[in-house]
């Protein structure tokens, strides 16, 4: 059942015909009997008026298509018919109704003994003409129904989608809401039927709403909270290498090992302040090629740490957006190709004017991401591969998760693609041409 | 007249009706939209015209006995294209995931647009020939178009709540239903084929077996519901028993074999 | 499947000896009317319609049903049955067709 609507249509309009047609049968048929019994009656007080006619008086005046015919016989010989009959006798000498052929046509007819006159009256009426004249008759009561059912369809259809409406109704609400609007449903549920689901949804919202900024909240300031720890360990460390410079191994792997933890609160910190709702937007108009040069130059180090090649190429474009979002987004991605791409590989990162905006594509020669993982990459905590992943690099998964806030931000899409290398992946950033971001 | 069109009419439209519902039922299971139903119909209304037109020819074949043959010759190959949508239908139910559907689907789908194309070829022939010899007389062409739309309306309407019927039915409800009415049809077409090669002189008949015609008349209005949908004969011969019985058997059978092959789901045998 | 059939070849054999019944259909009329028949014999009913309009031979006492296209003939087996009368009618023109077989 796919569609309510349609089902409540076909299926009341289906037992509406049933019932309709099959009581117009019945009607039609007793209508017919009525009708028969009728045309009997008729038929008996023709023969009833033959029988009384002066004696040896022959009536032929009726013609060859008339639709009744008649005979009387008195002692066996035929001594009045009209001119339809044949010379024979059309039935047999026993009273009552009987149905008989001759002349080409069927006829009903009646055998009636005139005690009074001591003949026989074979009268005689065809059953063709009979039954289209009564059927005639019947037929005018029926016809209003045919065109009823039609107008009854487009009626309930009507009705139906009349009925159906609130529903709807309460889907686009549903269906327009934004993703992060955890709002009460306002829509007027004072539809016995909707008042439940109405009160259930926003129950359902309100708890949802209720989790997710615990959620965010704990996060938050469990990474707030970490800052501080983080930093004093850093000094103490540094003062360990110092006082202890005979262990520098030890302490270089504890020194990554805390970066690496700062790092993961900071990215932490990143996405709760890239939440639409922390987002304080101070959109400005910005050269996008001028601020990736300035991220390049920051990450090189990196690179040529990895002997990664990494080249940038790029037109002037200019856009509304956050100037410390975008420079969080040009970082993450940037980071993650270095982390993905082997030693001695390459990235390339461009940025153009397409023809729907500007496109900043970051590509790189590392292994790639399969088809199906594409879209989960962008989760939170995802890591391609889980964490056994080829490279060996350490990461908290937050990057992608990031970016992917930052170009909902700027109203922007991102795609992955297989890069222009044998292997490897791109990511596409393409942002919408404002009109003010053409300048 | 009119009772006489409407149930001409209503006899061959339920009987497809009936079909094509239980069809649409099980293609619920497959999914893949109705283009194969739409299909059978056009295909099943051009070749019961071409049927129609040659209905002299055909009759004067096997000395007279053409249009029997042919008849018994379509019933019993629906008979078999039924056993094998139950077949399909069954091993896909019993399997119960989304790639056997699809490996199932299109076999599925060429049976039952099959089934379809042959019953609407042997009913709709008998309309065409009986609307055809009609057109042409204006005295009795009311008479003949009120009782086709009353044929046709009660008919369809039959079929549109067996459908919705069948679709509110759950799990093993409603292929329990499926087979059965599948089931009922096989034998009535068996029932039909043994009683066309009967009429034809080809199988001998020792006479009706037994005479119901006091309970349900054919002649009644419930009577000839009951033939066309369940095929309720007041005085069948032996063989047509026998026909029907081996109709039902083959249907339960195919069904039993087709869920026992998948050991996980032989349990919710039909 | 069916049983019957190997009977049904026999029955071929047979078919020279089984008496032939016509009967006429004119201006939607069944020309006789009233066809007697002998009991617990088969009848090999040959049925021409020379109306120019179709007609379908009807009999629900004989389980008997078969269209006749217009200005053709057929040929339908009935029986063997018992002693008795057994209506018959032209489905497509029921007013008028009517007949009955008169099996004695």
């Amino acid at each position: 059942m796919k569609s309510i609507r349609v089902f409540l249509v076909a299926v009341i309009l289906s037992i509406i015909t049933l019932f309709i047609f099959v009581a117009a049968l019945k009607g039609y048929q007793s209508s017919m009997q009525e009708a028969d019994r009728l045309f009997d009656k008729q038929l008996l007080d023709t023969a009833t008026l033959i029988a009384n006619l002066p004696a040896g008086q022959s009536v032929t005046k009726l013609s060859n298509n008339s639709t009744i015919a008649f005979q009387v016989w008195q002692h066996g010989t035929l001594v009045a018919a009209s001119a339809n009959v044949p010379e024979t006798a059309i039935i047999s000498f026993s009273p009552g109704f009987a149905y008989s052929n001759f002349g080409g046509y069927r006829w009903r007819t009646l055998a009636y003994f005139d005690n009074d006159n001591d003949h026989w009256v074979l009268a005689a009426e065809r059953t063709d003409l009979r039954y289209a004249l009564a059927e005639n008759v019947i037929l005018e009561s029926i016809f209003p129904i045919f065109i009823s059912i039609p107008l009854l369809g487009i009626l309930i259809w009507l009705i139906v989608s009349r009925g159906l409406r609130p529903l709807q109704k309460f889907a686009n609400e549903l269906e327009s809401k934004q993703a992060d609007d955890l709002s009460p449903l306002t829509y007027p549920f004072t539809y016995q039927e909707l008042k439940q689901i109405g009160q259930s949804s926003n129950r359902l919202l309100e708890r949802l709403e209720t989790s997710l900024l615990r959620e965010k909240q704990f996060a938050s300031d469990a990474a707030h909270e970490l800052r501080t720890p983080i930093c004093a360990l850093k000094i103490q460390l540094h003062n360990l290498a110092d006082d202890r410079p005979e262990e520098t191994a030890g302490t270089r792997e504890l020194t990554d090992t805390i970066d690496r933890l700062g790092h993961v609160v900071e990215q932490i910190l990143d996405l709760y302040r890239s939440s639409p709702d922390q987002f304080n937007a101070s959109f400005t108009n910005i050269n996008l090629t001028t601020l990736a040069r300035e991220v390049v130059a920051r990450e090189y180090e990196r690179f040529d740490s990895k002997n990664q090649l990494l080249e940038f190429e790029g037109e002037d474009c200019f856009l509304l957006g956050d100037q410390f979002a975008l420079a969080t987004l040009m970082q993450n991605l940037l980071s993650n190709a270095s982390k993905y791409t082997p030693e001695g590989g390459q990235i390339n990162v461009s940025v153009h004017y397409s023809d729907s905006g500007i496109d900043l594509v970051v590509e790189d020669s590392g292994p790639g991401i399969p088809e199906d993982e594409r879209e989960t990459v962008f989760e939170r905590f995802y890591r391609v591969g889980r964490d056994r992943h080829a490279s060996g690099e350490a990461g908290c998964g937050l990057g992608l998760a990031i970016v992917k806030r930052i170009v909902e931000l700027h109203a922007a899409s991102i795609s992955i693609r297989p890069s222009g290398f044998t292997t490897g992946t791109a990511f596409q950033v393409s942002f919408p041409l404002t009109r003010k971001s053409v300048l | 007249m009119l009772l006489n069109s409407v149930i001409l009419i209503l006899q061959e439209t339920l009987e497809a009706a009936l079909l094509i519902s239980v069809l649409l039922a099980i293609n619920l299971q497959f999914g893949g939209g109705v283009r194969w139903l739409i299909l059978a119909i056009v295909g099943g209304l051009a070749t019961s015209a071409l049927y129609a037109s040659q209905m002299s020819r055909v009759s004067e074949w096997f000395e007279y006995t053409g249009q029997e043959v042919t008849n018994a010759l379509l019933q019993t190959s629906i008979t078999l294209l039924i056993l094998l949508c139950s077949w399909t239908f069954l091993r896909c139910w019993s399997a119960g995931h989304d790639k056997v559907a699809a490996h199932y689907s299109f076999r599925f789908h060429l049976f039952a647009t099959a089934t379809v194309l042959l019953a609407i070829t042997r009913e709709g022939s008998e309309i065409l020939v009986y609307l055809m010899g009609f057109y042409h007389q204006a005295s009795f062409f009311h008479t003949m178009a009120s009782g086709s739309i009353i044929g046709f309306g009660i008919g369809i309407s039959v079929g549109v709540l067996i459908l919705y019927g069948l679709f509110s039915l759950q799990g093993k409800w409603r292929v329990a239903a499926i087979i059965s009415i599948l089931a009922l049809f096989a034998g009535n077409m068996l029932s039909q084929a043994t009683l066309q090669l009967i009429q034809a002189d080809w199988i001998e008949s020792a006479g009706a077996i037994w005479n119901s015609s006091s309970l349900l008349s054919e002649e009644s209005l419930a009577g000839k519901l009951m033939y066309a949908l369940l095929g309720y004969e007041a005085t069948p011969s032996g063989a047509q028993v026998i026909a029907y019985c081996t109709g039902i058997i083959l249907v339960l059978l195919t069904s039993m074999l087709a869920l026992k092959m998948n050991p996980t789901n032989g349990k919710a045998a039909a | 499947m069916y049983p019957g059939l190997l009977l049904g070849i026999f029955s071929h054999a047979a078919i020279a000896a089984t008496p032939v019944i016509e009967v006429e259909i004119r201006d939607h009329l069944f020309y006789p009317s009233e066809v007697r028949v002998p009991a617990n014999t088969k009848v090999k009913l040959l049925i021409k319609n020379l109306d120019p309009t179709p007609e379908e031979f009807e009999s629900y006492e004989l389980n008997r049903e078969k269209v006749i296209s217009g200005n053709s003939k057929v040929v339908i087996f009935i029986g063997p049955v018992g002693p008795g009368d057994y209506p018959f009618f032209g489905e497509f023109y029921p007013n008028t067709a009517r007949g009955v077989i008169l099996v004695r």
